[in-house]
């Protein structure tokens, strides 16, 4: 598929906290692109986005 | 997807070749490639997974040893040194968007006939926005998001290996197809990371007080714990899969054979032992009984003469009145002492009444002695002609009951012989197997309990971790300065938690939708419905049939039955697989009866209704019975055709028209 199982997307509509489903949302993301990588830098990425998802500088 | 035509060059035996498929429009869905065994047809499978993928699947040990160029077209080219295979698929897409696949790639031969080759060539075209673009970069990606390398079991089956879906290798490729295509394996990777980052944050962390990082500790100490139980469990519950399944194969084996159940028959030779041997007692018994009654007898039998002339003889007695005496010896006694004869006179000496009195005794003391004995003895003379009168009917019963006994006797031995006969033909090996099953049985039930433990100890474990994490949440609270940490940890926990649960649905959702279609398919076109109950199919996509009788019965399946069960199974996951991608069958009727061959064929186009579907066939399984089952339903039908030559075969692809 092209793109994230619609049915991952779905489950994620339904978290009502919209920080949490944006964070895991952007997370799957990256995951997805990197399926096919041996190693990725997940760890940047997740503070990354963390930061970013509870306003921290 | 949709495939419109593969086109093949130089590849294996496929000198020049082009193949188009039946476009499932218009009911005319089944495009069909007939050849003999041998000939080529699971190559033009191989091909399409060559283009794809640079990789050839099924691949005999033969043309394992043979180059991947046609052998024939590499001698051609033998002055130019050099030959190129090339596969080109043209496809569309959902959306009806063009995909041109082509992959080449060239091979060389030296004067010596050293055969190198460079590396396949992939070239992508594709249409967007009505034009042709080429997509150079990260190629295998793109043909992985739209036709994933790994979920060949998902549109490809080889009716060949069918069984291969019932095996715990099969189940778990299945299993990581499944969670590749539903990306849960997506999640996967989710979960561990945030679970990795939310341990990380915490231990790098050198500031916690005491009382946290102790509790920090020991929340590490019981996830370790935690890990090591769940390591063990993975491992038990592999050893079950591989339990059940060897218990089905045996199942399988005991079935092909014949003699029913083998602790049965060894219960009733037990059985027949006892009784043979009660028979022996009885026979014994019998004839010493009658050995002592004719010890008894013999005597009297070889004196019977003997003993009829005493019987006429007392009775001669009897008549003459000379027997019983009729004065006895006392009486005459009696009276010469008494002096006073019977009438009454006096006995004496003087005239001769007292010397014939004394004669008289004289005579009748013998007589009376003798005649007593007689008297006494005619009863038992009379009693032995009587028994030696018996002897014949006693003796023709014994001899009958003998008889008897030793025909019932017989008849047993004769069954135990027949019973000794099965086990020993079946032999050993299936009494082993009686034994291997039941230790299999009984170690997978050892097994079942271990796992229920197990699980136990996890749950209590991730109890435990959980309200300590509640501990350490109280203990980092009292500090301002663990603000940033606590909100950190209570975002990744709670990301932790939302994944892990939408990851269970998911699975659960799948795996349910899964087994849904695949137990819809089944009934839908297995021939005798009502002899099952359900299709099951576990957390580790091994499947179960379960008889109408309750009893897992997928080992008792069969050929035809197994095909069908396959076949549901691959619909199923196709139809869940989100793709929507051709179905390749390679002899879907080889191994099964004719009978079960049409009523497969007379179902498998409503089955396979909205699919672009390719059968790879044989001449034995294409009878004109099936192609007429199939024919509305074939908008292309193919035969290919093999010649061999002194350098290598070329197959040729003839549309029948």
């Amino acid at each position: 598929m092209d793109e994230i199982n619609p049915k991952i997307l779905d489950k994620l509509k339904e978290i009502k906290e919209n920080d949490m489903s944006g964070f895991l949302k952007d997370i799957i993301h990256f995951e997805f692109q990197n399926i096919d990588q041996d190693r990725t830098l997940f760890g940047e990425e997740y503070d990354k986005l963390i930061k970013k998802y509870l306003g921290i500088k | 997807m949709i495939f419109e035509y593969i086109s093949l060059k130089n590849y294996r035996q496929y000198k020049e070749a082009k193949l188009e498929f039946a476009l499932p429009n218009k009911g005319k869905n089944f495009t069909i490639l007939q050849a003999p065994n041998g000939v080529g047809k699971s190559n033009l499978f191989n091909a399409i997974n060559w283009c794809l993928y640079g990789k050839e699947l099924f691949i005999t040990k033969e043309e394992k040893r043979l180059p991947l160029v046609n052998t024939i077209s590499l001698k051609e080219n033998r002055k130019s040194e050099k030959c190129e295979v090339e596969i080109e698929l043209k496809m569309r897409d959902e959306e009806n968007k063009l995909m041109l696949i082509t992959r080449k790639q060239m091979f060389y031969i030296d004067r010596e006939g050293n055969i190198t080759r460079d590396s396949s060539n992939l070239t992508i075209v594709r249409e967007i926005n009505h034009n042709m673009v080429n997509i150079t970069s990260e190629q295998q990606e793109f043909i992985n998001r739209n036709i994933p390398e790994n979920i060949k079991e998902y549109f490809f089956f080889d009716g060949e290996r069918l069984d291969d879906y019932f095996k715990k290798e099969g189940a778990e490729s299945i299993k990581k197809a499944v969670y590749r295509i539903s990306h849960i394996e997506i999640l996967d990777r989710v979960i561990n990371h945030l679970d990795y980052k939310h341990k990380e944050i915490l231990r790098q962390n050198k500031d916690l007080t005491p009382a946290a990082e102790s509790i920090r500790l020991e929340i590490q100490a019981a996830e370790e714990g935690v890990v090591a139980i769940k390591k063990d469990l993975d491992e038990k519950k592999t050893s079950l899969s591989e339990a059940r399944l060897n218990i089905r194969e045996i199942q399988e084996k005991r079935k092909k054979n014949p003699v029913p159940n083998t602790k049965e028959l060894k219960e009733k030779r037990e059985e027949l032992d006892k009784s043979l041997e009660e028979y022996e007692k009885k026979i014994e018994e019998h004839k010493s009984e009658f050995s002592n009654y004719f010890k008894e007898i013999a005597p009297k039998i070889l004196l019977h003469e003997s003993f009829i002339n005493v019987k006429k003889i007392i009775e001669d007695k009897k008549k003459k009145k000379e027997m019983p005496p009729g004065i006895t010896k006392e009486y005459i006694d009696h009276l010469l002492k008494s002096g006073e004869c019977i009438c009454g006179r006096e006995i004496c000496s003087k005239d001769k009444s007292k010397d014939k009195i004394s004669d008289l005794l004289n005579i009748y003391a013998n007589l009376s002695d003798i005649g007593n004995y007689l008297v006494e003895m005619q009863g038992d003379t009379e009693s032995i002609l009587r028994q030696v009168k018996e002897f014949e009917k006693r003796y023709k019963d014994y001899e009958k009951r003998l008889k008897d006994l030793q025909m019932e006797f017989s008849t047993k031995s004769q069954e135990l012989k027949k019973i000794k006969d099965k086990l020993s033909g079946t032999d050993e090996s299936f009494a082993i197997l009686e034994e291997q099953q039941q230790d299999l049985e009984t170690a997978r039930d050892d097994m079942l309990l271990s796992i229920g433990k197990l699980e136990g100890n996890i749950k209590s474990g991730e109890d435990f971790i959980k309200i300590r994490n509640k501990d350490l949440n109280d203990e980092l609270s009292k500090e301002k300065r663990f603000a940033v940490l606590k909100s950190k940890l209570d975002f990744y926990s709670k990301a932790l938690e939302k994944a892990t649960n939408i990851k269970e649905a998911i699975m659960k959702e799948t795996k349910m939708e899964i087994e849904d279609k695949t137990k819809k398919q089944f009934f839908n076109l297995i021939w005798n419905p009502t002899s099952f109950r359900d299709i099951k199919i576990d957390d580790d996509y091994n499947l179960s049939v379960i008889h109408k009788s309750g009893l897992e019965s997928i080992g008792s399946l069969s050929a035809g039955q197994r095909q069908v069960l396959a076949l549901s199974f691959i619909a199923a996951l196709n139809s869940v697989s989100g793709f929507k991608l051709p179905i390749i069958i390679d002899t879907p009727l080889g191994r099964i009866s004719k009978e079960t061959r049409l009523n497969i064929a007379s179902k498998l186009p409503e089955f396979l209704e909205d699919k672009q579907v390719t059968l790879l066939v044989t001449d034995e399984e294409y009878t004109d019975e099936v192609r007429k089952k199939l024919g509305k339903n074939v908008g292309k039908e193919y035969e290919i055709s093999l010649k061999e030559h002194d350098d290598g075969a070329i197959a040729t692809i003839k549309e029948k028209k």
